[in-house]
């Protein structure tokens, strides 16, 4: 009764904010969001359908839906990164070197596990391989928020909800999946039901963000720094190593 | 296991840090209010010695302390302690926040520069977390052991720190090195 209640209540929201998007032509604006929404209504659709009439597909489905929605996902990310540092040019410069040595150590991380254990990918199981997928999801949303903060990047209300709405999910979901392979019946009995709640939170999160547009602060003044940048970083570096020599002088003697 | 560990603090990293910049997405705007009402104060462009340099280099001087340590009165000693504590705390924590607050400036500015490096940002970021690892280890050193009694842990502080600033360097060098090579490549 209680997983049938949040099927339906994650069913009604996704088509709430879908219809609260299309009346306020957010759905252009953040395009790829509502595609990701647009398919996870779907895939709740599908997998109702599934459960009830075709209940021998069921997990096979449940799976291969699951895939498709972290590559759909990697596009609300690559959402927020591109319209959250539009207006900072060197904001977004260093975001994408930043994920760029994200992605190559997770690479290298993968060969090197590969490589130790060469059967890891004939025999790990769908939990750990999607496990895996949504740490480097994870890691990635990590990296950018702590270059938002780095950089004091100042959001509107409606990229804020998405990015706080979709870290929910992505943290929620590398925890239920590490739970859930753990293999304790008990752990995961408990977790199949916090997980979809924690998604229906995560809906909420996005419904109270996305109920009207809200404009993302504009940067006015970045073609006066244009070209000034060595400047403005040899100007700080001086600035840090008085730093450094007046902590220097008090404790060095 | 190790893997299941490093799952779960990836998930409560990301939690963690969504809480944080929940919290600073409000104070924003205050921050920047705030700097705006002292345009003249010299901190407030990075400048450091705001102190007078005879100061700064007493407050962790064991001299004062020896000298009271001579009046043999233990009230004056503890009240000297408590007093200078304060005083080194204050200093501490001011350099910090002048430490912080060059650091803002230039974010401000970088964030919107289109020729933004990515190795220069990555040495002013390590500098800057090298210094403020330095003041919050003297406040605790000043908090836990005194300062006149700091100067030998301070001497052990201020040789790391220059083992820090020697691999800094020799790292700045490396990466100003290439940068020059690409240029002339170029």
């Amino acid at each position: 009764m209680l997983d049938q209640f949040i099927w339906w209540g994650s069913i009604a929201s996704e088509i709430l904010l879908l219809v609260r998007g299309w009346q306020t032509k957010l759905v252009s604006r953040y395009a790829a969001f509502y595609l990701y929404i647009v398919f996870v209504l779907f895939q709740s659709c599908l997998r109702l359908y599934v459960y009830h009439w075709q209940h021998s597909l069921y997990r096979y489905i449940y799976w291969s839906t699951e895939f498709v929605s972290i590559f759909v996902g990697c596009a609300v990310v690559f959402e927020i990164f591109r319209v959250g540092l539009r207006a900072y040019p060197g904001a977004s410069h260093m975001a994408r070197n930043l994920l760029l040595l994200l992605f190559l150590a997770a690479l290298v991380a993968a060969v090197a596990n590969t490589a130790n254990d060469p059967r890891w990918w004939a025999e790990a199981k769908v939990t750990e391989i999607q496990r895996a997928m949504r740490m480097v999801q994870a890691l990635s949303l990590f990296a950018l928020v702590l270059l938002f903060l780095h950089y004091s990047i100042s959001f509107g209300r409606n990229l804020r909800g998405i990015l706080f709405g979709y870290g929910l999910f992505v943290a929620g979901s590398v925890i239920w999946l590490t739970f859930a392979y753990t293999g304790a019946s008990r752990f995961r009995n408990f977790w199949s039901y916090l997980y979809p709640f924690w998604y229906d939170i995560c809906l909420l999160v996005w419904i109270g963000h996305l109920w009207g547009y809200r404009p993302n602060p504009q940067s006015t003044e970045s073609a006066q720094f244009e070209r000034q940048y060595e400047r403005i970083a040899a100007a700080t570096k001086k600035r840090l190593q008085d730093a450094r020599s007046y902590l220097d002088e008090a404790i060095g003697r | 296991m190790i893997g299941l560990i490093s799952a779960l603090a990836v998930g409560l990293l990301l939690l963690t840090a969504l809480a944080v910049f929940a919290l600073r997405q409000g104070s924003t705007a205050r921050d920047i209010q705030a700097i705006s009402e002292f345009p003249a104060d010299p901190r407030h462009s990075g400048e450091f010695g705001v102190c007078p340099h005879e100061f700064v280099a007493r407050i962790f001087s064991p001299e004062d302390g020896q000298f009271i340590s001579q009046t043999h009165a233990p009230y004056l000693k503890r009240l000297f302690l408590h007093e200078r504590k304060r005083v080194a705390l204050l200093w501490v924590r001011q350099t910090s926040r002048d430490i912080q607050q060059v650091m803002r400036n230039h974010t401000d500015t970088a964030k919107q520069a289109a020729d933004i490096r990515f190795r220069t940002e990555l040495s002013l970021f390590l500098t800057y977390v090298e210094l403020r690892l330095m003041c919050e280890t003297l406040s605790l050193l000043i908090t836990t052991v005194g300062p006149p009694r700091l100067e030998r842990i301070a001497a052990s502080v201020h040789e790391l720190s220059q083992q820090i600033s020697c691999a800094h360097e020799a790292f700045v060098k490396s990466s100003s090195g290439t940068a020059t090579d690409t240029t002339v490549a170029s």
